[in-house]
């Protein structure tokens, strides 16, 4: 039986929102269901944690339920990326030129762990951990590039990029 | 409400300008604005009400203001009165040298509109201005199509990636309302197509 990494980026989780919303609950729901655990890499958690915004009032997504997630054991950080293995830094570095090709911007504006789940992805297939990965994106740069680093790497047919706010909708039968 | 005088005459280009100031600054408004924009039988009063669950006297107050500014207009002689939005394209661009001049359209009203009962457009809108949601509103229909992420929004607006991709979530919806068609990797137009 072949396994599959599930690799989620913030903005699956920022769209998900807190607990008080449904598509929140129905992720959930969700990954109870299929005994599914969301990965998500160090970069992406401190981007979900980021506290930097401190204001009096808040947006109802400042405060997200992603360590609740990560007790309850649906979601893992997943980390640190090993920028040594060749597989992981090339795809990475596909990743970021094909976000930067799409959305038109210079390459060197393009960060690099920009690209995190196109590291995670590489990394846990190169080490055999998983035989197939799955990616949560609302960015469809992002998802669209991991796609075809991953590919272009010799790791082929092992990736697919699901897009976040349709996944979410799906789950929900309810549009943004 | 402390709308602009409405004017005595037929609305001109500066008097329409003027009434898309107050929709832009009025949330009730703008709401009322983009319900009769949507609505394709045109709505009485009493149907406006219902809707949008608000109060008889704003109802009216606002609806003869739209329609006195030239930004709404009757569509019947006879009691129910009907109304219908009249579309608004305003282009603004205070420097002549400004490369692109934002257009003010109804997808910008409509978030105005929804920030009456949005908190998460309301606090975007009290931290970064009507200025500051016009560009997020760019930056939406960019996300849609996927022609920028949220990483690359946060860091050429200075917000974090939980602001940029908030703001993201909660302008989706306007976007595929008033843009339902729209092709990906589209790079025609130079104006902000708001």
């Amino acid at each position: 039986m072949s396994s599959v990494a599930h690799i989620a980026d913030a903005s699956l989780f920022i769209a998900s929102g807190s607990v008080q919303n449904a598509k929140f609950n129905a992720l959930r729901t969700e990954a109870r269901r299929t005994d599914r655990r969301f990965i998500i890499p160090e970069r992406v958690y401190e981007e979900l944690t980021d506290r930097s915004d401190g204001d009096e009032t808040e947006y109802t997504t400042s405060t997200l339920p992603i360590d609740v997630a990560i007790e309850d054991g649906w979601v893992a950080v997943f980390g640190p990326l090993d920028y040594t293995n060749p597989r992981v830094a090339t795809a990475m570095d596909d990743t970021c030129r094909y976000i930067a090709r799409e959305t038109d911007r210079q390459e060197n504006t393009i960060e690099k762990a920009d690209a995190a789940l196109a590291g995670c992805a590489a990394q846990l297939l190169d080490t055999g951990a998983v035989d197939r990965v799955v990616v949560y994106t609302a960015d469809i740069a992002a998802g669209e590039g991991i796609v075809a680093a991953i590919t272009h790497s010799d790791l082929p047919d092992r990736i697919e990029f699901i897009e976040g706010f349709s996944y979410l909708e799906n789950l929900t039968a309810d549009p943004f | 409400m402390a709308y602009s005088v409405p004017p005595q005459h037929e609305p001109n280009a500066v008097d329409r300008m003027i009434s898309v100031v107050d929709l832009l600054g009025t949330p009730t408004l703008a709401r009322i604005y983009t319900y009769l924009a949507r609505t394709a039988e045109d709505p009485t009063t009493e149907e406006v009400i219902d809707a949008l669950g608000i109060a008889q006297t704003t109802a009216y107050e606002s609806l003869n203001h739209l329609t006195d500014t030239g930004l709404a207009e009757q569509t019947t002689e006879t009691r129910p009165y009907r109304y219908r939005a009249i579309p608004v394209d305003l282009q603004v661009a205070i420097d002549s040298t400004e490369a692109t001049p934002y257009a003010i359209t109804p997808m910008l009203i409509d978030a105005i509109g929804r920030s009456a009962d949005n908190e998460n457009i309301a606090l975007y809108i009290d931290r970064n201005g009507i200025g500051g949601l016009a560009d997020a509103l760019i930056y939406a229909i960019d996300h849609t199509a996927g022609r920028v992420t949220t990483q690359i929004m946060a860091r050429e607006l200075d917000h974090s990636v939980l602001e940029a991709g908030t703001i993201l979530t909660e302008l989706r919806d306007i976007v595929r309302t008033w843009q339902p068609e729209h092709v990906e990797n589209d790079d025609a137009g130079s104006e902000h197509p708001l």
